[in-house]
């Protein structure tokens, strides 16, 4: 599309400058057919498009380089005229004057046509004072010429009124177009600067797109990086925490064993102490009364001593009892011999009231019956002195035999009188013994006492201790679920971290 | 910057237009001056002292005749077989003229007895 006059006038110079080589061509030809006169022309007519070529080259559409394309116009003709000179055709050639006019219209200005209308009509007039043959071959005169001189000028007119017309329309054509294009240009620079604006939104859209990403991206490395560091801190501790809880686990196991253990040994040191304390109590006691005893046995042994003599002179007065009993026994015996006597006459006699009873028949049937019965006393009269003698003589025995008892037990007596003395002197000692004994024993009593409260108090505090260590292991457990949990919630918070 | 570019370019654009008008003179010149291709008389004329001496050696052509002396000084109008326009401008330095055009044609007194 066409877009201004000046685009049209390049155009122009470059169909006419290419019209201008058409000519070359024509002379080339003429060169073939006419001989070296044409070759002249060719020469000249190749270096009056040399210029135009140029200008058509440059693109260049000023009033100078359409004012040389106006020459160039006016002269390839006279070339071509120049070339066919001696032809019949020459006269006819003129016609491509009117061509190359036309052609200057395409320039879209009147000042080419009106130089090349000028020029044309000048040299056909110079050449027709100074070479009449090579303008017209035969000759025309100066009439002829100026028909075509008017000619010429008449036609450059028309074509220059048209060119006006053109440009004028073309101009209007520009304005309306120029306006248009104001228009549009305003709507593109509108555009422009919205698609600007929006390009500016965008960019900023990415840019912060891109900042916020770099941010996130950033941020991302760095929440990874703290959870890794937060992480490995935490797992640290965790771990450590988690150690020292199984230790401190451990430890309260076996503390609690040890306090379990120190409980069991305290309870059995405090049973086995009040053992103790019981038996020094007991011992204290068994001494006290053991030193009692001695005491006793002090007092007993003084009492001995006194009974001994007592004894001895009661043993005196045994024997003397003895030998009077021994004395009495055989009086006694001699009685039982007597009543031993009586009792055989008192069977004889109840023999013989038995004996009368019989004779008197059925009246002495009941004497006869207690004839039996004293027959019977007086047996068992008989048969008692007689166990009596014996008995008296055992009795004699005896009192024979407890006399020399008694001179036995006399000297026993003073055997133990004597040992009763060395008795008491060493129950004397052994008081002594038994009252430091008892001393001993009564501190001892003490301290085990003593030691059994602080036992008691050990295990008190042993269950204390296990007590606590109870719940040191509770509180070890709660602390490694909690470290678990920790743990958990840490690799759940890294998770969500992670995925952030 | 761009107010010399284009001062430059005016430049440019009147210089040519200028060529061109001095080409548009010198092919009308050439045009007038040129001889024929038909014409048998044309005006030899040397143009530095080599192609003065080497002028006789043109004129000495079989065919050629010597007209007469041109108006030029050192100039002359021949007939008959000419040499070519631009071999013997360059190879001679003469310059070969239509003896028609004005001024070229034989001198007054120049005939040549």
């Amino acid at each position: 599309m066409i877009a201004h006059i000046d685009e049209l006038r390049r155009r122009g110079v470059v169909t006419v400058t290419m019209g201008g080589w058409l000519v070359v061509v024509a002379q080339a030809v003429i060169v073939v057919s006419h001989g070296a006169n044409a070759l002249v022309a060719l020469a000249l007519s190749a270096l009056l498009n040399l210029i135009p070529t140029w200008c058509a080259m440059r693109g260049r559409t000023d009033l100078n380089a359409r004012l040389a394309i106006g020459v160039m116009a006016a002269f390839q003709p006279a070339l071509i005229l120049y070339a066919m000179e001696g032809s019949l055709w020459q006269i006819d050639t003129h016609l491509y004057f009117f061509v190359a006019l036309a052609a200057l219209t395409l320039m879209w200005d009147i000042r080419p046509i009106i130089l090349a209308c000028a020029l044309i009509a000048l040299h056909h007039v110079v050449l027709s004072f100074f070479a009449p043959d090579w303008l017209f071959w035969g000759g025309g005169g100066f009439v002829r010429v100026m028909i075509h001189a008017v000619a010429t000028v008449m036609i450059g007119t028309l074509l220059c009124w048209t060119t006006l017309c053109l440009a004028k329309m073309m101009r209007n054509i520009e304005e309306a177009r120029e306006h248009s294009e104001n228009q549009a240009l305003k709507l593109k620079e509108a555009g422009v600067s919205l698609q600007r604006a929006l390009t500016k939104l965008e960019k900023e859209q990415e840019v912060s797109a891109r900042t916020r990403a770099e941010i996130s991206k950033v941020r991302k490395i760095e929440y990874q990086k703290v959870a890794a560091q937060f992480e490995s801190s935490i797992s640290d501790v965790t771990h450590a925490v988690a150690a020292t809880a199984n230790m401190l686990e451990r430890s309260a196991g076996e503390l609690k064993k040890i306090a379990t253990e120190a409980g069991n040994e305290a309870r059995d040191v405090a049973q086995c102490a009040n053992a103790a304390s019981r038996s020094a109590s007991t011992v204290a006691t068994g001494v006290a009364e053991m030193s009692q005893s001695i005491s006793n046995i002090a007092v007993n042994v003084s009492q001995q001593s006194e009974l001994t003599a007592q004894a001895t002179d009661r043993s005196g007065g045994g024997g003397k009892a003895i030998g009077s009993l021994s004395q009495q026994s055989q009086t006694i015996g001699e009685a039982t011999r007597a009543i031993v006597r009586i009792a055989q006459r008192t069977d004889l006699l109840s023999l013989n009231a038995a004996i009368e009873a019989a004779s008197a028949g059925a009246a002495g049937r009941g004497f006869t019956i207690v004839a039996h019965e004293v027959k019977a006393l007086a047996g068992q009269a008989a048969e008692a002195a007689t166990e009596i003698d014996e008995i008296l003589s055992g009795v004699h025995e005896g009192t024979l035999e407890a006399e020399r008892s008694f001179a036995g037990i006399d000297a026993v007596i003073a055997e133990l009188n004597q040992a009763a003395l060395s008795i008491r002197s060493d129950v004397e000692s052994q008081q002594l013994s038994a009252d430091t004994i008892e001393e001993h024993a009564r501190e001892t009593a003490g301290e085990v006492d003593a030691m059994a409260e602080r036992t008691e108090a050990l295990s008190q505090r042993a269950a204390a201790a296990r007590k606590l260590s109870d719940e040191l292991e509770h509180a070890a457990g709660a602390l490694a679920q909690n470290v678990r949990n920790l743990e958990k919630s840490t690799e759940e918070f890294m998770g969500n971290l992670q995925a952030a | 910057m761009a107010m010399g570019c284009s001062i430059k370019s005016a430049k440019f654009a009147t210089a040519a237009f200028a060529a061109q008008s001095v080409l548009a003179v010198l092919i009308s010149v050439v045009m007038i001056f040129a001889p024929r291709g038909n014409d048998t008389a044309a005006m030899l004329y040397p143009m530095t002292a080599e192609a003065q001496r080497a002028l006789p050696e043109l004129l000495s052509q079989r065919d050629t005749l010597i007209v007469s002396r041109a108006a030029w000084d050192g100039a002359f109008v021949i007939r008959g077989a000419r040499p070519s326009f631009f071999n013997a401008l360059m190879e001679r330095g003469v310059l070969v003229l239509n003896a028609s055009a004005p001024g070229c044609g034989p001198a007054p007194q120049g005939l040549i007895r």
